[in-house]
């Protein structure tokens, strides 16, 4: 099989790389078309055919003896059509793609960056903080908590300062203002126990205070 | 410069891809590449083997990914070639030459790929070290084991 071995470009386009041409010419395809009415010959550049063919006789007499006919097949005129082919892809490729204006393009691209995850988990953050602090601050408002009050009845108020006289703040009752200390004692105790808690509260202060009230 | 080259890259690509339309899709997008990047072709080696080059790596690429994709086993990929080609209408080659392609499949990548290239199509050293980027020393004793693996696996056949 002869190889095609045709003289490259640089010859034609590059009179500087004629020094490549060094090597042994081996025979020419006549029946090979020519390029700018110039006989193409084959140069082999320090390895001829002979040699190649050599060393495989050398290295593997079977193979050298190989028909090297490959069995492999073409469909009809594929290489005329192939050129074709492939310039039409090469231009589809190379075409300008259909032109959308620049503020749909640039509307787009907001989108889009919208949507990359990075942006998605902050936004989705942000809107979980607003609609948290919402809750927060509609639970913690002093309006609502003091429209809950008026839902509370008076037994479940007396139950609960019983319960808790100890730690309520007493200068609360005192700012109370028109309030006045009977109203603020519920009247379910019995005046004999309130005596009593009187005389021990009276036990238990210091001179110091016991002066301060007199 | 196509209509030049295109048949001979076209059969050094096949032989790598084995089915025609494998070749085909290699050896157009290689075209196109040649055609992108013509102009940075600065002309330090041949063009003919600036050409090979560019279509050598499109064919490894599209060998690559169909690797991946694929997940049939090296046993499975080795005995399906010869039922491939049997069954390629694209090919009407011999026994001989089914068990040469047989063989060849056994080789790795780069070293068919030097077989190919010094067996078939006869090209010097000095021009396949160009294509696949290899000394010539490399290249000499990779071809010269692929010829005895494949001689090996010929004769294990037992047609000779």
């Amino acid at each position: 099989m002869y190889i095609k071995r045709e003289v490259n470009g640089q010859l034609s386009t590059t009179n500087s790389q004629q020094s490549t041409v060094n090597g042994q010419r081996s025979t020419v395809n006549s029946q090979q078309p020519t390029t700018n009415g110039f006989l193409k010959k084959y140069f082999i550049p320090m390895e001829s055919q002979k040699d190649i063919r050599d060393e495989l006789n050398e290295l593997s007499p079977l193979l050298s003896k190989l028909d090297k006919r490959e069995g492999f097949q073409v469909p009809p005129s594929y290489f005329k059509k192939l050129t074709h082919e492939v310039l039409q892809k090469a231009k589809t490729e190379s075409a300008p793609a259909h032109s959308v204006p620049q503020w749909q393009q640039s509307l787009g691209n907001i989108w889009a960056s919208i949507w990359q995850p990075k942006m998605a988990m902050g936004l989705a953050t942000i809107a979980l903080l607003v609609v948290a602090s919402t809750f927060f601050f509609n639970n913690g408002s002093e309006t609502d908590s003091f429209a809950d009050l008026s839902s509370i009845s008076d037994a479940e108020l007396d139950f609960y300062i019983q319960e808790n006289f100890d730690e309520l703040d007493m200068e609360l009752f005192a700012d109370a203002g028109d309030a006045s200390v009977e109203g603020l004692i519920p009247s379910s105790i019995d005046d004999e126990v309130l005596n009593e808690f009187y005389e021990q509260s009276i036990d238990d202060m210091e001179i110091s205070d016991l002066e301060e009230l007199l | 410069m196509m209509q030049k080259y295109q048949e001979r890259l076209y059969w050094h690509v096949r032989r790598m891809v084995y089915e025609h339309d494998d070749a085909n899709d290699v050896i157009q997008n290689a075209f196109i590449k040649v055609f992108r990047s013509i102009q940075k072709f600065e002309g330090k080696s041949k063009l003919y083997t600036w050409l090979y080059r560019i279509a050598t790596n499109e064919a490894i690429t599209f060998i690559n990914k169909k690797k991946r994709k694929s997940t049939a086993s090296l046993d499975d990929e080795e005995a399906g070639i010869n039922t491939q080609l049997a069954a390629d209408p694209y090919f009407d080659g011999d026994q001989v030459q089914l068990l040469l392609q047989k063989a060849l499949e056994t080789l790795p990548e780069k070293q068919r790929l030097v077989f190919n290239m010094r067996y078939y199509e006869e090209m010097p050293y000095k021009d396949i070290a160009e294509v696949l980027d290899t000394s010539v020393g490399a290249l000499k004793a990779s071809y010269h084991h692929a010829v005895k693996k494949v001689e090996a696996s010929l004769r294990a056949a037992d047609n000779y």
